[in-house]
């Protein structure tokens, strides 16, 4: 059987006529009488003799009505609604099916598994069950569909807004019928088959009166009785309350509308997860038995999974939140409870669950990234690696500040995870950890960081260096191994090593500057490395330098050398002598100042200059200090 | 800055893109309509007062005009159509169409036709001829009006009496066609929250679709016809108890929801989330459920976990979207009260949904008023509304208890009544205007001689004598059905 179902507005189109039987004989359609009256309803009407011409102009018409939807359909998936080629397709359509609908007045289409016809004349055919329009409707059960003269643009919008949908995990149970009902069309009209509403078994139960024995000399006798009753009863209240009109107790006063609709209003608005984790939480704070404790915690975090495939991470914090509040309330749970919430928090951390975080990593918002952190805050050690899998995939800069700094808290706490995740990680995990381990500044580290100094890519052992400067600060054992990587091939990380050992003065590296300098290959290094280098020769060195350097000062000194390589040459020793700053130091750049070459002369002049400045700067900064 | 019923003369007139823009202007014409008439009780209508109504009921109808050449506002039974669109009335709108509907009534007119012609000071004139009829002792009050309508003369707004159509009562072929439809979808309603119940219980994946479709079909009924499918609400079924309890819950939540003004999607989610506030039931063992016994400490403490079984049934149901959200309001508050108390016991205070309370207060009223295995014989409906008013306020929000009985009466259908006349009816229609919430529609079902009535006559209580202002029948008090073993269920069905 058929049924009628209109979503057609409820007055024209009543529900009484969902109970009419439509007999698609030929172009007979069998209606009710009501149904006809009704505005706008009269639609399946008795097409008879209608010239043939005439018919084939209105099916030829129809036809392109269709291509253009299907056109439409097509494109509204690949352009934005603010797209203007998106504005053009729904013009385009709702202009050609005004027109049709116009020229031809409604039409009527029986909707077969793939196709759709009318007047025995097929509109449209697909057999692709993916992308079938007439299998689309099909299949939610659609059996008709009516056009009406009158559709507007708006309806005709959300009618392909409608057809265009496609499955909405979120809401599984909403098809095609339901979406059309929604959407309250009043020129679109559709017959469902009542597939959905049959149950043959379902007979309403009527109990049969029982036996009423004298019933009427029983009714008489209590309706004296009752209505004498009634009247004391009547009056008794009329003393007690004066007469009260119903209104007066029952009317809803002004305040009172005006409180229930902006409940209405503030309803809508709620944010609905929140709303769902304060309805788990109260169960969670007083639920007593232990197995539906542990099943609304499992479901709960089974049901976070599809919030941070989102990326909401707002929610994922309160969800973590709850079970963190719920393991500190007091009185405390019981021990049970409290090792299933924190099997829970440790499933939040779980790498596989993390990982959906992914691909929204990169482009969080403030609001979803600070949540994200405070989330990530709550999970304990056992969801390290997780996190070190997501620090990896973070290319933004702020995002992966975020996630480092909540590593080097929980290393803080417990390092062996992350020096433990050192070992056959892709370079720029091992990049990101050492840098995390820096930050740590654990004296446990250098033995995981020493097993690195010869590590392939230079991006990490530039890091490495950086973390053992930090972890230096304290442990002195990381500070001389810092200077290993004066040799290394990266002339970046030999130019950072000699800043590092200028910059702590770092004693135990002078014996190896000389050496390097002695060495065949440092004149073939770049000269700002040279310079670099004498500066930490200078910075470290004391006066049994000066010879060295007073020798390089000669313009005798390598003879054999081209000029501008023996003014480089007297540079280098500058250097070493402006970081000096000794007295010796100061008559050897004054003595410099007379030098043949200009541009050594130059150099020396300067030299002092800055060494000047420097204790000028120096002395204020003494004086400032005294004076506080 | 201007109040609610102002209207900005400047705003252009919008594209009547549904007739959604026309139930808008129905609603403001009619408040605006009212807002005339009380005034010309006041002040003579020359008066300056009068301009700015005056200017925005103008501004309405100006509305109107650029789509249609006319405009109509009709009255049949107890709606109002404007241009042949029900108007839907709702809490914020309901005195003023009460009101309206009053003073048509009172004048017998069953339409009012504004011309495209119509001016500002037509309606002054309309409105002095309106209010100089009069209504208490003129036995023909409509041919008084027309014939100073004519006399006026005022062409451009007409009016045409009011004919009760034949065959719009309870009893017509139009409402049998809707009491089927309702039937069945009641029925068919009760076999599907069968069928998701079974599933939960199993641990099944459950589909809502077939259930979605049910609800819609309700909520169509109850924005068309409420009183059908709150009769069908005496369909009391003690085995299957917990499905026809919810499929009530349901249609007495929807009742509520649409007299609130909830628009049918929201209505939809409230039948819903309705429909399953029991389903944590679907874990209580059946017998317990069909106990014929009280029950003792143990018992009740594995009842009253059946609201935090259904938030974990909810949980267990494919994709936590807006529905299933809403339905775990229904589900853990509708044994909250409104002052918290209640179970589930509360840890900390909670503001319970507006769901959860229209729910819970559609739940207690259903139950009070059901036969269960255990208690066959139930409270009557209007000693069940008594014990509830007086728990307005701690278990029931005070509103919604106000909303619940406007929506259902003070005497809610089903009620077995004696009147005035010694007939025994059972109240089958609820009046619509909030005034007369005492003077339903009954069927009569015993005659004054006593004698039973299989297919008796349906009366409206708040009809008068003609010429007269008694009341042809009256109330004189509720009875108990069981004392008479009358089954109030047959008469909607």
């Amino acid at each position: 059987m058929i049924i009628y179902f209109s979503l057609h507005n409820i007055k024209t189109l009543s529900i009484e006529a969902a109970l009419t039987k439509i007999i698609a004989g030929g172009r007979l359609f069998n209606v009710n009488e009501d149904q006809k009256k009704q505005p706008g309803t009269a639609s399946l009407t008795l097409k008879g003799e209608t010239d043939d011409i005439s018919l084939a102009q209105e099916i030829s018409s129809l036809h392109e009505v269709f291509k253009v939807l299907i056109k439409a359909l097509k494109n509204l998936k690949i352009y934005l609604a603010n797209n203007p080629l998106h504005q053009r397709f729904l013009k385009e359509f709702y202009s050609k099916l005004e027109l049709h609908l116009k020229t031809y007045g409604e039409s009527v289409l029986t909707v077969g598994q793939y196709t759709l016809i009318y007047h025995d004349q097929i509109i449209y055919e697909n057999i692709n069950r993916l992308d079938s329009l007439a299998f689309k409707l099909f299949v939610d059960g659609v059996r008709k569909m009516t056009l009406l003269e009158g559709i507007t643009e708006e309806e005709s919008g959300s009618f392909l807004d409608v057809l265009g949908k496609s499955y909405d995990a979120e809401r599984p149970d909403d098809d095609l019928v339901t979406l059309l009902w929604e959407k309250k069309f009043h020129h679109i009209k559709f017959q469902i088959i009542e597939d959905y509403f049959s149950d043959a078994d379902q007979v309403i139960q009527i109990s049969e009166p029982e036996a009423k024995e004298g019933f009427n000399s029983m009714v008489q006798a209590e309706l004296v009785q009752q209505k004498e009753l009634a009247k004391k009863e009547a009056s008794l209240a009329d003393e007690q309350t004066g007469k009260f009109r119903f209104h007066q107790v029952f009317r809803l006063t002004e305040d009172e509308i005006f409180s229930i609709k902006n409940e209405m209003k503030l309803e809508t608005e709620k944010d609905l997860i929140s709303e769902l984790i304060q309805i788990v939480y109260a169960v969670l704070q007083v639920e007593k038995e232990e197995p539906l404790f542990k099943e609304v915690v499992e479901l709960l975090v089974q049901n976070s999974v599809q919030m941070i495939e989102a990326g909401d991470m707002v929610q994922i914090e309160k969800i973590a939140r709850l079970f963190n509040s719920l393991k500190e309330q007091i009185p405390p749970l019981p021990d049970v409870k409290l090792a299933i919430l924190n099997d829970a928090i440790v499933s939040l951390g779980k790498t596989d669950y993390l990982s959906k975080i992914e691909p929204h990593l990169n482009t969080m918002d403030e609001k979803n990234l600070s949540a994200l952190g405070e989330y990530l805050k709550i999970l304990n050690s056992s969801a390290v690696h997780s996190i070190i899998d997501i620090l990896s995939k973070a290319k933004v800069r702020k995002t992966r500040k975020l996630i480092s700094d909540i590593l080097v808290d929980m290393g803080k706490k417990e390092i062996t995870p992350i020096l433990n995740r050192l070992q056959g990680s892709p370079w720029y995990v091992v990049r990101n950890l050492v840098q995390v381990i820096g930050q740590i500044g654990s004296s446990q580290a250098v033995d995981s960081l020493r097993k690195l100094i010869n590590y392939p890519d230079e991006r990490v052992r530039k890091e490495i260096v950086y973390s053992l400067m930090l972890i230096g600060k304290e442990n002195e054992k990381a500070r001389d191994m810092i200077l290993y990587f004066l040799n290394d091939h990266d002339m970046g990380i030999r130019k950072q090593v000699l800043q590092i050992i200028q910059t702590n003065r770092h004693e135990k590296g002078l014996p190896l500057l000389i050496k390097i300098i002695a060495g065949n290959e440092f004149e073939a290094r770049d000269s700002e490395e040279r310079y670099l280098t004498f500066s930490a020769l200078g910075r470290l060195g004391k006066e049994d330098l000066l010879p060295m350097l007073r020798e390089r000062l000669k313009p005798t000194f390598l003879s054999f050398l081209k000029r501008s390589l023996k003014e480089e040459q007297a540079i280098c020793a500058l250097y070493a002598l402006r970081h000096m700053e000794s007295p010796e130091a100061i008559v050897l750049l004054t003595e410099a100042k007379k030098h043949p070459y200009k541009m050594v002369a130059d150099f020396a002049t300067k030299a002092l200059y800055e060494i000047q400045k420097s204790k000028e700067k120096k002395e204020l900064k003494e004086t400032h200090e005294l004076k506080h | 800055m201007s109040s609610n019923t102002d209207i900005d003369k400047n705003e252009p007139a919008p594209p009547r893109t549904a007739d959604v823009e026309l139930l808008n202007f129905g609603k403001r014409f009619v408040i605006q309509m009212n807002i005339l008439l009380k005034m010309a009780q006041i002040h003579q209508v020359q008066n300056s007062s009068f301009d700015s109504p005056v200017s925005n009921l103008m501004s309405v109808l100006e509305l109107c005009f650029a789509h249609d050449d006319s405009m109509t506002i009709a009255r049949e039974r107890d709606t109002l159509f404007l241009n042949e669109e029900k108007l839907k009335m709702d809490i914020e709108t309901f005195s003023s169409f009460s009101n309206f509907m009053d003073a048509l009534a009172q004048r017998k007119i069953g339409k009012i036709n504004f011309l495209k012609t119509v001016t500002g000071q037509d309606l002054r004139n309309f409105i002095v001829l309106f209010n100089s009829v009069d209504i208490k002792s003129d036995p023909e009050p409509f041919q008084t009006f027309q014939s100073s309508l004519e006399k006026f003369p005022l062409e451009s707004i007409k009016i045409e009496e009011y004919i009760e159509k034949k065959g719009i009562d309870l009893s017509s072929n139009v409402h049998k066609g809707s009491k089927e439809f309702a039937k069945k979808t009641y029925m068919n309603t009760v076999s599907a929250v069968n069928q998701v119940m079974e599933s939960a219980k199993l641990n099944q994946a459950v589909s809502m679709k077939r259930t979605k479709r049910l609800v819609q079909s309700m909520v169509d009924l109850i924005l068309q016809e409420e009183s059908v499918l709150l009769g069908l609400t005496n369909l009391r079924c003690y085995d299957e108890y917990t499905y026809h309890h919810s499929v009530n819950v349901c249609i007495l939540s929807l009742g509520m929801g649409q007299r609130l003004g909830y628009d049918k999607i929201e209505l939809s989610n409230l039948g819903m989330a309705s429909l399953f506030h029991d389903i944590g039931k679907a874990n209580v063992p059946v017998d317990l459920l069909n106990k014929p016994t009280d029950f003792d400490d143990e018992e009740w403490k594995i009842i009253r976990r059946h609201p935090i079984l259904g938030v974990r049934n909810i949980l267990k149901m494919k994709g936590l979207n807006e529905l299933a959200i809403k339905t775990m309001y229904g589900s853990f508050e509708h044994h909250l009260n409104y002052d918290n108390s209640g179970y589930p016991k509360l840890a900390e205070k909670r503001k319970l949904s507006l769901f959860g309370r229209i729910i819970s207060t559609a739940d207690c009223y259903d139950a009070m008023t059901s036969s269960r295995v255990y208690n066959r014989i139930p409270i009557p409906p209007d000693r069940a509304l008594q014990l509830m008013l007086k728990k307005s306020g701690t278990a029931f929000d005070p509103v919604l208890i106000k909303v619940f009985v406007n929506c259902i009466g003070s005497f809610p259908i089903g009620t077995l009544v004696l009147l005035d006349t010694s007939e025994i009816a059972v109240v089958v229609q609820t009046h619509p205007d909030s005034d007369k919430g005492d003077r339903p529609k009954v069927k009569i079902i015993v005659t004054k001689s006593g004698q039973e009535m299989i297919d008796g006559e349906v009366v409206d209580l708040s009809e008068t004598l003609t010429g007269a202002r008694d009341f042809k029948r009256s109330i004189l008090r509720t009875i108990d059905p069981h004392k008479y073993k009358v089954d109030v269920s047959r008469y909607f069905i």
